[in-house]
């Protein structure tokens, strides 16, 4: 389908050219053919005015049509056919070369006609009188009409040719057009999140390309703004948030110090630092998502064995899982490479693993897939939770999102932000995430899916 | 030993200073780039404590000039930035270590002492840790009590194994995950406390006063 623009062009190309060649052709066989009648019709006209003078002749009374004519004109038979009537209708000569056919009398007066002759094929007859006779020179038009064989034989050919080149040139050409455009792709496809401030070149000969390379162009402008808004943005936030927020906690970890001999103000110290923790986790959080919303995350990317990675995680899964009542399984992990940033994908699945927990009763099962797929890698979890109402399987991914009747077991309460991390980390990535209730029994299937590396 | 500090926000950076100084350490403050470059072409400095979002420049532009500039004492980068991008950038740099605000002290006062030593004595070695009765074999891989073998995980012995390096000192949940899970950041869950869990479970037995102590809001410490 990448090509299909060429083509099209290519094709559309070769048939412009071929119908002008045809039509070309056409008009040069049409004139071609006018041109042979218009000269045999003058050479009926000489031929009939010389054969006119000695039928005048004749009939001053100089002798007999017949041998007059045989006298004057009879290296002429070579060429045409000629017949002269009288007033009756009665034939008073014919040329030899007739043999026993007749000219047919069609005009009656003057003029030319074109009539099929027995054994002579189509014959042009122009009919002149002169006093009483009816002088009828004819031609046979075989020649002519095997000229004009000929040249529509010829014009087939050169048509052909003209086809069989305009496709050839019509690639060219349409290559050619399209250079300009693939050298805009080539650029825009470079335009990254790392280099934003590279822009088309507008080359002379571009003509109205130009147009369309600055829009381009103002696009990417307009992106490079907004994404060094994000990042102006995120940084100075975070410089804003977070320094009041260290002060906090080396105030009350130094009062925490002090308050060691009296638990109950100690506790309460201790509460400020875990609410300062929490709040940290929450701007990290809203920091992260704003930059990958924005586009504005750039991570080293690597190759990673993600049948290592899942298998590593099950390790710390299981482990949690034991901690929280809850019975973890790694089923199928198949090998495969996946690229990106290996803590954000074991950030993902912790998340994943986390709001699982949350919503498992004592025994539940929880468990993870990694599958191998046409289309790249899938991981799924399964809970054995309530499950989620349809309305609300969307709207998890979403920021605060929090849904009615989760039991958030986690000491300092969950952020709301997780599964909209969750996303986050999977865009990153180029993938998909989804969740969906289990159809065998009630419970929770997330699934995460990720291009192959 | 000789620490500058460059501190943008004046109370953090006086806190820094104060908590320095209770160490015996000898800290000077500055708040700006210009003022820094002044500092350190007066006085040697055995290491630096560097804010990025200085008034007048980044501290990584600071960090890229004192190192082409053949300035080789460790740099512990303190930053409010975005942990993981300023984190990489900050150590291609030439940064020895990294603290994402907020930070507690304790984890800073262990990060420089642990910086100031790497650079003073020279790694020794250890092939066995012990702690009261606890002795883990690194090279054998294995944990015994009392002289009785107990099984621990790949991550548990991690853990253990980071608890035995640092017996003095306050494990943040922070470096404990980079540490132990290599991440960069905090990993969200409780995954670290249940760890902790487990070694107690294992070390401590019923009765027994307790291996790990722990600090509430910040981490946790031998006993």
């Amino acid at each position: 389908m990448k090509h299909s623009f060429t083509l099209r062009l290519t094709v559309r190309f070769a048939v412009l050219v071929t119908l002008t060649t045809a039509a070309v052709l056409a008009a040069g066989g049409w004139l071609l053919h006018r041109q042979a009648m218009a000269s045999l019709v003058d050479l009926h006209a000489i031929e009939s005015e010389e054969l006119g003078e000695i039928l005048e002749a004749v009939l001053r009374g100089a002798g007999d049509v017949g041998h007059r004519i045989k006298e004057e004109a009879d290296s002429d038979f070579a060429l045409f056919y000629i017949q002269v009537r009288d007033e009756h209708g009665a034939v008073a000569f014919r040329s030899t070369n007739l043999g026993a056919t007749l000219l047919p009398v069609l005009a009656g007066e003057q003029g030319d006609y074109v009539v099929e002759l027995p054994g002579a094929g189509r014959v042009l007859i122009s009919e002149t009188k002169y006093g009483v006779w009816h002088l009828q020179v004819a031609s046979r038009l075989e020649p002519t009409e095997r000229m004009l064989r000929d040249y529509a034989k010829v014009s087939g050919l050169l048509l052909a040719g003209a086809a069989l080149l305009s496709v050839g040139l019509g690639h060219q050409f349409s290559r050619a057009t399209l250079r300009p455009v693939r050298a805009i792709e080539a650029t825009a496809r470079r335009i990254r999140a790392d280099n934003l401030s590279e822009r088309i070149p507008v080359a002379a000969g571009h003509g109205e390309l130009t147009a369309l390379i600055n829009l381009l162009n103002d696009t990417f402008d307009r992106l490079q703004r907004s994404f060094d808004q994000v990042q102006r943005f995120t940084a100075e936030a975070s410089h804003e948030l977070k320094t009041p927020l260290a002060l906090a906690r080396l105030n009350a970890e130094k009062l925490q110090a002090r308050l060691a001999a009296d638990p109950e103000a100690g506790a309460l110290a201790s509460d400020i630092l875990d609410e300062i923790a929490r709040l940290n986790r929450i701007i990290e959080s809203l920091l992260f998502l704003a930059k990958t919303e924005g586009g504005a995350l750039q991570l080293p990317r690597r190759d990673i064995d993600l049948a290592k990675l899942v298998a590593e995680f099950a390790d710390d899964a299981a482990v949690l899982a034991e901690d929280g009542g809850a019975r973890f399984t790694l089923g199928r992990n198949d090998p495969g490479m996946v690229r990106g940033d290996p803590g954000l994908l074991r950030q993902l699945l912790l998340n994943l693993l986390g709001n699982a927990l949350a919503v498992s009763g004592e025994g539940g099962a929880i468990s993870l897939e990694s599958r191998r797929e046409a289309e790249g890698r899938e991981l799924v979890l399964t809970d054995e939770g309530p499950g989620l109402p349809a309305n609300q399987l969307e709207r998890v991914f979403e920021r605060f999102a929090r849904y009615e009747g989760t039991v958030r077991r986690e000491g300092g309460g969950g952020t709301g932000l997780g599964l909209a991390i969750c996303r986050g980390i999977v865009e990153l990535h180029a993938g998909t995430i989804h969740a969906e209730n289990r159809p065998d029994r009630s419970g929770l299937r997330v699934v995460v899916r990720l291009p192959a590396a | 030993m000789k620490i500058l500090v460059v501190e943008n926000e004046r109370k953090v950076g006086q806190f820094v200073e104060r908590a320095l100084t209770e160490q015996a350490y000898t800290a000077r403050l500055v708040g700006s780039c210009a003022a820094a470059r002044d500092a350190l072409a007066e006085s040697p400095y055995d290491a630096v404590v560097l804010d990025l979002g200085l008034p007048d420049g980044d501290g990584l532009d600071l960090l890229r000039e004192w190192r082409t500039s053949g300035f080789n004492e460790p740099v512990l980068i303190l930053s409010a930035r975005d942990a993981v991008q300023d984190r990489i950038r900050g150590l291609n740099l030439g940064a020895d270590d990294y603290l994402p605000k907020p930070f507690s002290v304790e984890e800073l006062l262990a990060r420089l002492r642990s910086l100031l030593r790497r650079r003073g004595a020279g790694a020794r070695v250890a092939t066995v840790l012990e702690h009261r009765s606890v002795k883990l074999d690194l090279l054998a891989r294995t944990v015994t009590r009392e002289g009785e073998r107990i099984e621990f995980t790949g991550r548990e012995l991690a853990l253990l194994e980071l608890f035995l390096q640092n017996p003095n000192r306050v494990l943040t949940r922070t470096l404990i995950a980079e540490k132990v899970w290599e991440a960069s950041y905090d990993m969200e869950t409780n995954l670290i406390d249940v760890y902790v869990r487990r070694l107690r479970r294992k070390l401590e037995p019923p009765g027994a006063e307790p291996f790990i102590r722990t600090i509430r809001g910040t981490g946790y410490q031998l006993a």
